[in-house]
């Protein structure tokens, strides 16, 4: 059984836990300075343990600290900074949260 | 697990935690000097030992490599995870950054899962409670049911109350029922379905709970355990396949996620119940220097600025050091060479002098060169820069098909391979960390130099001179990011790692963490290189020595330099170089170069004292013009071209091999390395040579 891929699923997380996933974006087009709320990761089982171990798991906030469209993306989760390289930004998706409409 | 303390009253204790937890720091606070680095057998994950004595207690601590989790996903958790399992340490200890518990009580929940009861240790509370977070570790302690104590690791404090915290859990031995975290009523099913059949065999009856959950997170070294045992036919797979199925469809997430979120959010649970926390995200210190530091347009020149400082500080500082070794070395020599009378040729004279003490040299002269880099690697990590390195270079990086930080190892490997393929171990992915090694010996080293600097100016007119010198350089890094792109889509083939690295917040590091690591290092590369590089040393002597012609023959010689020549042919070295000159004709070599390129094998600088034998001029210098002249005289200038282009892409150094052979694991990847690159610096020489005669440039 090849890990992570189970028939059928694209790995994106149940809308119930994590609230809307509309407007739905990857982190790589997130803003900096919003917070954000991760829905879930496409593609690899690596990169979605390792994102998972760290924390970033679908309903978590997290914050934007640097965005970039071609390179790495700065991001606070858990009161840690995390830079999540080009490929795993594209996969992650997100969607920005309610707390930034203040 | 936890109880019970050896007849002999040594305790063994293992650290764990989070990198940049502050985890070695603690662990050298309680070693000290007594520490010993080796390897975990078959990985290339440094084995970390220390002594400790407490109480009159002898306690043998082993700091675990920095982990975020016990995934089966890097070798560092592996390691760290069997390490565990098989050698059962008395005492665990969790050394957990107070100033990001949730993310840190990860590892220490896992450890709870296998059965672990670890001392937890918040340290850097310091930082933590300026911060606002406010941690009630009795009650903590009490849920957990495990101690709890504080800690300052820099500053020393706290280290007595963890130092009897870790006495206690070894002489503890009421036994505990261990913490659970609830998955819900699927996911416990689940387990309880798949423990039943699990807790049938020994090997698993122990820890059924914990291998159940491990199949349903579809960790594959688990999966590979638990195959060998019952066979790939049990009725087991059936269940854990169907169970996977059924909790997709129930939550649309795989298992390994749903799991992961439950050990979160009873971490979560645990939060709210023992910790106020301040702000949730505060600007500090550290923001305001990333903001210049990984700045769009700031931070790349900054970044080469202090890259360039690095390089500097590696090779010229030590420059100083590593000629006092040099003159040193030569006086040993002389010494022992004049144990002999002037002008007799005892062949153990030549094997002590030229054989030995020449092959111990070359690898201690190494020594200030390494030390130095690792200095510099251990500032630029402690302070927590690094990662940002990492940030920066990863855009471009990514483009060759690398990783951000194998910018670093392959900048140093402009100065020297050796201490660059020690660097490869900032990549914590193996593949990306044997491109990069694979790679290095293209960017044209320090030992290289004499040659171009002996050829070029020899065959290329001024105005080309610097030119020539640079279309060498930027040959090498072409053909370096080809090469890693061939590999990365062949035998080195799969996802790149994908940079997903902490940016601890940046610290000024101990002196004794920078001395301490830098030492280890150092230590690590006399041991197990220095050794090899000796015997193969040694061996090349024998070879460039031996057989010599008979004393009649070679009075027939007119001169000293005349006799070298001639027995320079007769040896072995020389043989071979005459055997294998057919093959080198098309190259536009002859046997005297091809000689001198085995004897460059073991070391690239020796190309040029070599040609210098062989055209009967002695071990001049590269400055010499006699030397240059005979050069013009018998080779055109496409050769000189091609030797350089040989010289750049062929067989490393002998201590390049030695040390790709240590830090790559095996024979295997170094002998890849020596037999691809040679091979690929035949076909481009071959040609270029046969190219560049057709279109008249020979």
């Amino acid at each position: 059984m090849k890990p992570c891929s189970v028939p059928g699923v694209a790995g994106i997380g149940s809308t119930a836990r994590s609230g809307s996933a509309e407007g739905a974006v990857s982190l790589s087009e997130a803003q900096s300075g919003l917070t954000y709320r991760v829905v879930g990761v496409t593609g690899g089982c690596e990169v979605q343990s390792r994102l998972a171990s760290l924390g970033i798991l679908p309903g978590q906030r997290i914050r934007v600290l640097s965005s970039g469209r071609l390179g790495p993306v700065m991001i606070s989760v858990h009161n840690g900074k995390l830079a999540l390289g080009r490929g795993v930004s594209h996969k992650l998706m997100v969607s920005p949260d309610r707390s930034n409409d203040k | 697990m936890n109880g019970g303390v050896k007849m002999d009253g040594m305790v063994t204790v293992a650290l764990a935690g989070n990198p940049n937890s502050g985890k070695t720091t603690i662990f050298n606070a309680l070693t000290g000097a007594r520490q010993h680095v080796g390897n975990y057998p078959g990985v290339t994950v440094d084995k970390v030992e220390g002594w400790s004595n407490v109480n009159g207690r002898r306690l043998a601590i082993v700091d675990l490599p920095g982990i975020y989790s016990l995934t089966a996903h890097s070798e560092e958790e592996l390691v760290a995870r069997n390490y565990l399992l098989d050698s059962a340490p008395q005492v665990v200890v969790d050394i957990l950054d107070a100033s990001n518990l949730e993310r840190n009580l990860y590892l220490a929940v896992q450890l709870l899962e296998l059965g672990i009861r670890p001392v937890l240790v918040l340290n850097m509370h310091d930082v933590a409670q300026r911060s606002g977070m406010v941690v009630d570790t009795a009650k903590l302690s009490g849920l957990l049911g495990v101690p709890v104590v504080k800690t300052i690791g820099h500053k020393k404090e706290g280290l007595d109350g963890l130092k009897e915290a870790i006495v206690g859990a070894a002489t503890d031995t009421v036994p505990r029922e261990p913490v659970r975290v609830f998955y819900g009523r699927d996911i416990e099913a689940c387990l309880t379905e798949l423990g039943e059949g699990l807790g049938q065999d020994a090997a698993f009856a122990s820890r059924t709970r914990w291998f159940a959950l491990k199949l349903l997170e579809n960790d594959a070294q688990v999966i590979a355990a638990v195959r060998r045992v019952l066979g790939p036919e049990h009725a087991l797979w059936d269940q854990v396949h169907k169970c996977r199925e059924r909790l997709v469809g129930l939550y649309g997430d795989a298992p390994e996620i749903l799991i992961a979120d439950r050990r979160y959010g009873f971490i979560s649970g645990l939060a709210t119940e023992t910790m106020t926390v301040g702000v949730e995200y505060r600007h500090d210190v550290s923001d305001h220097i990333d903001a210049v530091l990984t700045h769009p347009v700031l931070g790349l020149p900054i970044f080469l600025g202090l890259m360039y400082l690095a390089f500097w500080a590696t090779f010229t500082l030590a420059e100083w050091p590593m000629k006092g070794l040099e003159a040193g070395m030569a006086w040993l020599g002389g010494s022992v060479a004049g144990l002999w009378p002037a002008g007799v040729d005892s062949p153990i004279k030549s094997l002590l002098v030229d054989g030995i003490i020449g092959g111990v040299g070359g690898v201690i002269v190494f020594l200030p060169n390494i030390v130095f880099l690792f200095l510099m690697i251990s500032l630029l990590e402690d302070t927590g820069y690094m990662a940002r390195a990492a940030f920066i270079m990863d855009r471009f990086m990514h483009k060759i098909g690398l990783h951000g930080k194998s910018f670093i190892p392959m900048v140093i490997g402009f100065g020297c391979s050796v201490p660059a393929i020690m660097a490869t171990r900032i990549l914590e992915n193996r593949r990306d960390r044997l491109t990069t090694m694979m790679i290095i010996p293209l960017m044209s080293c320090g030992g290289r130099l004499p040659i171009y600097s002996l050829l070029i100016p020899a065959f290329f007119v001024e105005r080309w001179q610097a030119p020539m010198l640079w279309l060498i350089y930027l040959i090498g890094v072409v053909s370096a990011v080809v090469v890693a792109r061939v590999l990365r889509h062949t035998i080195l083939r799969g996802e790149s790692a994908g940079l997903v690295i902490e940016l601890p917040p940046y610290r000024i590091p101990t002196v004794r963490g920078v001395v301490t690591h830098m030492w280890q290092r150092a230590w690590m590369y006399l041991r197990k290189a220095g050794t090899l590089i000796l015997a193969i040393s040694v061996i090349l002597w024998a070879l460039s020595s031996f057989p010599k012609p008979s004393p009649s023959r070679l009075a027939e010689y007119p001169d000293a330099e005349a006799r070298q020549s001639a027995e320079l042919r007769y040896s072995v070295v020389g043989r071979i170089g005459q055997f294998i000159e057919p093959a080198m004709r098309p190259l536009g070599f002859d046997w005297r170069i091809s000689t001198a390129l085995i004897g460059s094998v073991a070391a690239k600088e020796v190309l040029v004292a070599q040609m210098g034998i062989v055209l009967s001029i002695g071990e001049g210098e590269a400055e010499s013009h006699v030397l240059r002249e005979k050069l013009r005289d018998n080779y055109s200038s496409l050769t000189a071209f091609c030797l350089m282009l040989f010289c750049l892409m062929s067989a490393p150094c002998l201590a390049t091999v030695a040390i790709m052979r240590k830090e790559s694991g095996s024979w295997g990847w170094a002998g890849l390395q020596f037999a691809g690159l040679t091979a690929m610096a035949y076909m481009v020489t071959l040609v270029v040579y046969q190219v560049g005669s057709r279109l008249g440039a020979g």
